[in-house]
């Protein structure tokens, strides 16, 4: 098993996360992927650096990885939950020059209590924070949450379905 | 209301990387329909959109918007589709726009789960535009009183 680690195809670098990954990686599960996006000046070091991935070869590290570690992106914390992945997740900061404001700490504040992802937005607490994603993980079940936007947008489906099928033209 | 095809037809529009993903959690509901893709960056894809996904030009708020507003008209034409769904970025707009005023597309948008405090620019737009318009936290509804409120979709 390895761990996983992403910050997304942002135009603006995310540095912050990368040194942290860089020091904890030698305690990581082994090997360490990371995929360091605009950050050419980041140093591998012992870990596998790839700057951009496709969809499926993203997907495919998430689901193969013990660890996961991604800055706070949806689509990255999306597919992450709905493997079953408890990831830790690392807010960009705009004051750092990491985005372009701070909706990404938002987001993470609005899933503090989530108990499917481990909020980490102070890397000093990297370590910490991956030890409780990897504790709650083994505790874990797959994911069976209800999802009642899903229902919702059926209806729109069926709805359009039936209306576009039968309408009188 | 002119009916081009029998069946719904489903065009989903995307950038790539965390929208994509986010749109893909309505797969379950849209899969059993004709459906197609059009993404605004070219990436190795999932197996299920290989052969049904279109790429349009990457438009970052600039001049290249007015191009998608032509490629939207291409696609939207040749396509047909009945129904337009999207949860963002900014490509979304033109095949909005053009799908509805000039081919009646039901359009459909639902608001990305990062907008927590404050909508995002394309949500501002698309809920003047689209015909059902969904929000994913409930602290976004005193911007969009006429959306539904349909949670988060994780």
């Amino acid at each position: 098993m390895s761990s996983f680690v992403c910050v997304g195809n942002a135009v603006q670098p995310f540095t912050r996360l990368l040194d942290a990954v860089s020091q904890l990686a030698p305690k990581l599960p082994q090997p360490v992927v990371v995929q360091f996006g605009v950050a050419e000046k980041w140093k591998a070091g012992c870990c596998e650096g790839v700057k951009f991935l496709g969809m499926q070869e993203f997907e495919n590290h998430v689901d193969g990885a013990l660890v996961n570690i991604m800055h706070a992106g949806a689509g990255s914390i999306i597919h992450a939950i709905r493997a079953g992945k408890v990831p830790v997740i690392v807010p960009r900061r705009s004051a750092n020059g990491e985005h372009v404001d701070d909706h990404q700490i938002e987001f993470c504040r609005q899933l503090a209590d989530e108990p499917r992802v481990v909020v980490c937005e102070d890397t000093d607490n990297l370590e910490e924070s991956v030890r409780i994603a990897m504790q709650r993980q083994n505790e874990s079940g797959p994911d069976r949450k209800e999802i009642r936007m899903l229902d919702l947008v059926r209806k729109v489906f069926e709805q359009h379905e039936e209306h576009y099928c039968h309408d009188e033209a | 209301m002119k009916k081009w095809r029998e069946n719904p037809k489903i065009c989903i529009v995307s950038s790539c990387g965390g929208h994509l993903t986010e749109v893909r959690c309505l797969l379950p509901i849209f899969s059993k329909y004709e459906h197609f893709y059009v993404l605004n960056d070219e990436s190795i894809l999932p197996d299920d959109m290989e052969g049904k996904t279109q790429f349009i030009c990457h438009a970052e708020r600039n001049w290249k918007v007015l191009k998608n507003f032509f490629e939207a008209l291409m696609i939207i034409r040749r396509e047909r589709p009945t129904m337009i769904l999207s949860t963002g970025a900014g490509p979304i707009v033109p095949f909005a726009l053009i799908g509805k005023w000039l081919y009646g597309c039901h359009v459909v948008f639902v608001e990305t789960i990062t907008r927590v405090e404050k909508p995002s620019l394309t949500g501002r737009i698309m809920y003047r535009i689209a015909d059902d318009f969904f929000y994913q936290w409930s602290s976004l509804a005193r911007f969009f009183p006429r959306g539904t409120h349909g949670g988060a979709l994780i």
